[in-house]
């Protein structure tokens, strides 16, 4: 059995369900519209659980659930992935930094070297610790601590932590960001590169002790039907005779395509990119003077199941 | 868990330490368990924090458990309740977690006895450092023990350095309040010695016109856009600290001296070999008053009846210790691996707890009745 976390709540949610969705993996609610449980028709050995996102990542990480689609920020933030948690794909949604931001009129702060010299500077005249409001305790600790910024102290804010530094309760902010404005429109700027480049992710727990082969499988074709999504691969097929070998070194030189066709083999195929899928079949027409068909491709499973294999050979360690 | 108080054995150990201490006498003080927790965040950092056992009562008021005896000590004396004297203690501390020690897990523990003295108003003179080490030294040879190693090093020599090179006094701050912690005094020599490169197109102009000149056209910037300040920095901080870093950048750290301060925080050994690698290093031109006093404390500590050989130098020790901000030491077994306690100097301590309002000089140290008794 494989038990899988979907976010219930929150800017994850309504994405979750419109990508698997979207990826032929429909999430359908059990029972009453306030349940947890949920099911995905068609996938054996699956309990899906809908939870927020938060949660998903802090089970991930305790090994109460086998795999989760969460935010990256979440499961840095709930812990060390290395030991307890692998993501297993990006899925290109829910995108977001995670930045420092100071206020707008801090012209002489340009970057975090400025930020180091001005907590100083604070700490000498205020007689204090500089404050940073953020939800994010654990990532920012880690990031500052890499940036030489030690002296400082984390308030977790229970108002929205954008609107700390105009309500004095905090010096600076460490908090998610998408387009900018949030910040903007509360007098702050974010301050060098993003301490961490977050979106939604598939990961699986390393510390679930009853990982299953039915649970890896149906964990595989989770992924398998996340790999085949937005792969704009055509297949090229057409046919071959004679001595393939000066077409084979014209494929590699002008398009760096693999030809692989045995001798006697008279019809041979290609995976090429959508955007390269027409010169290519030109080409192939002109050497081959034979019919060249491109065919949109359903799916293509890929054979060795990379994020599976790691998955596995991580769960064996 | 072994019996912290009702042991025999340790509370011999406790009382003997205690007795040694109270000799010129030292008031008995005690503190109280449960500590507000923000001072300590506020004065120590939120890396501090990992290392407190902490709790919040209905969500709001914020306490932990007494993680230092010192700061807990010195608070008081800072709040006018304590009167400057001398001071002993011999209470517990409580640790919530381990924290990356040089001195590794070996020396864990979530509860821990301690034993010490503190020195509120001594002399600013080098012989009372040594006084104090000797006085520690001399409380564990009465409990039988011989051989102890002692290592010693001096926030004060480092900045001592720091002070001679030809930089701008916002760099020296900088990188003397950066010296404990190898990540940001790493940050910060890396930024003083491209300070001429960091530099803003507008801290450039700025540089090149007069410092109330420049001050004022920030000002102006900011009259002119409409830009309301928020937060804890107001326009002419900002104002000035612009102009300022026009001239830092104009005054970084040339590329040997950051060389020398590397060197000589690398510089570890037998005490005296160890001060003459520093001064050659220096060279002529760093000749420093402070080595002067050390050679004197090592002199003061061998004439009390500690052999040179049992006492080197580790100026990498500044670089793990937060308050301390002269003289530190840290006192081993005769195999060198058993961490017995340690103890130094920290002047601006009562004045940076008390926020400027009370300021006195301060010297102490402590001893672990657990680890010596784990000897016997």
């Amino acid at each position: 059995m494989l038990s899988i976390g979907i976010a219930s709540k929150g800017r994850i949610e309504d994405q979750s369900f419109a990508y698997l969705a979207s990826i032929g993996i429909p999430v359908t609610k059990a029972g009453a519209g306030r349940s947890y449980a949920a099911e995905i028709k068609g996938l054996a050995n699956t309990k899906v659980w809908l939870l927020p996102a938060d949660e998903i990542a802090k089970r991930l990480h305790a090994g109460t659930l086998h795999a989760g689609i969460t935010g990256l920020d979440l499961l840095h933030e709930h812990g060390a992935l290395d030991a307890r948690v692998l993501p297993l794909e990006r899925l290109g949604f829910a995108r977001a930094d995670l930045v420092v931001a100071v206020p707008r009129t801090w012209i002489d702060v340009v970057d975090t070297g400025d930020l180091l010299d001005v907590f100083g500077d604070l700490r000498a005249r205020l007689q204090r610790a500089p404050k940073v409001a953020t939800k994010y305790r654990r990532i920012t600790k880690s990031a500052f601590s890499k940036l030489g910024l030690r002296d400082f102290r984390i308030i977790a804010d229970p108002g929205a932590t954008e609107a700390a530094p105009a309500r004095g309760s905090a010096d600076v902010i460490v908090d998610i960001t998408t387009s900018g404005e949030t910040l903007r429109a509360n007098q702050l700027k974010p301050l060098g590169p993003a301490l961490l480049a977050s979106e939604a992710v598939l990961a699986a727990s390393l510390t679930a002790p009853d990982w299953s082969e039915e649970g890896l499988a149906a964990l595989g074709r989770i992924l398998d039907r996340i790999a085949s999504h937005g792969d704009d691969h055509k297949l090229i097929e057409f046919s071959v005779g004679g001595n393939t070998a000066p077409l084979a070194r014209d494929l590699k030189a002008r398009f760096g395509l693999e030809l692989q066709a045995a001798p006697d083999d008279t019809r041979a195929a290609l995976f090429v990119a959508e955007a390269d899928a027409f010169e290519v079949a030109a080409f192939l027409r002109g050497q081959t003077q034979r019919p060249v068909s491109v065919l949109d491709l359903a799916y293509r499973l890929s054979e060795t199941g990379r994020p599976l294999g790691a998955l596995k050979a991580r769960l064996k360690d | 868990m072994t019996p912290l108080f009702a042991d025999d054995a340790l509370d011999e150990v406790a009382a003997g330490l205690r007795r040694a201490f109270n000799d010129p006498p030292a008031e008995r003080v005690r503190t109280d368990t449960v500590q507000p927790l923000a001072p300590y965040v506020d004065f120590l950092g939120e890396f501090y924090r990992d290392t407190l056992v902490e709790y919040s009562v209905d969500g709001q008021d914020e306490f932990c458990l007494r993680p230092d005896l010192t700061l807990a000590i010195a608070a008081r004396v800072a709040a006018g309740e304590l009167a400057p004297g001398r001071y002993v203690y011999d209470d517990l501390v409580f640790r919530g977690a381990r924290t990356a020690s040089r001195r590794g897990d070996a020396g864990f523990a979530p509860l821990q006895r301690q034993v010490g003295l503190e020195i509120f108003g001594p002399g600013a003179d080098v012989g009372e450092d040594a006084g104090l080490v000797l006085q520690v030294h001399g409380a564990l040879a009465g409990l039988g023990l011989s051989g102890l190693h002692i290592r010693v090093s001096d926030v004060a020599l480092i900045t001592g350095v720091i002070d001679q090179f030809d930089l701008h006094p916002n760099w020296k701050r900088r990188l003397a309040r950066t010296l404990s912690s190898k990540q940001a005094f790493t940050t910060a020599l890396d930024a003083a010695r491209r300070a001429p490169e960091r530099a803003s197109a507008l801290s450039q102009a700025l540089a090149a016109i007069p410092a109330e000149a420049a001050r004022e056209a920030v000002t102006e910037v900011f009259a002119m856009s409409g830009i309301e300040p928020i937060g804890s920095r107001s326009l002419e901080d900002i104002a000035d600290r612009m102009v300022a870093k026009s001239a830092e950048a104009r005054a970084g750290l040339q590329a040997r001296d950051a060389e020398t301060l590397c060197d000589v925080l690398a510089i570890e050994g037998p005490f005296g070999e160890a001060l003459d690698a520093i001064e050659a290093r220096l060279g002529a031109a760093g000749k420093s008053d402070r080595l002067g006093s050390l050679r004197q404390f090592a002199d003061t500590l061998e004439a009390g009846g500690i052999a040179p050989g049992q006492v080197s130098f580790d100026a990498d020790l500044t670089r793990h210790i937060s308050y301390y901000d002269g003289l530190i030491f840290e006192i081993f077994d005769e195999s060198g691996e058993v961490f017995l306690g340690g103890g130094g100097r920290y002047d601006m301590l009562v004045e940076s707890l008390s926020k400027g309002a009370v300021s006195h000089p301060a010297l102490g140290a402590m001893l672990r009745p657990g680890a010596i008794a784990g000897l016997a």
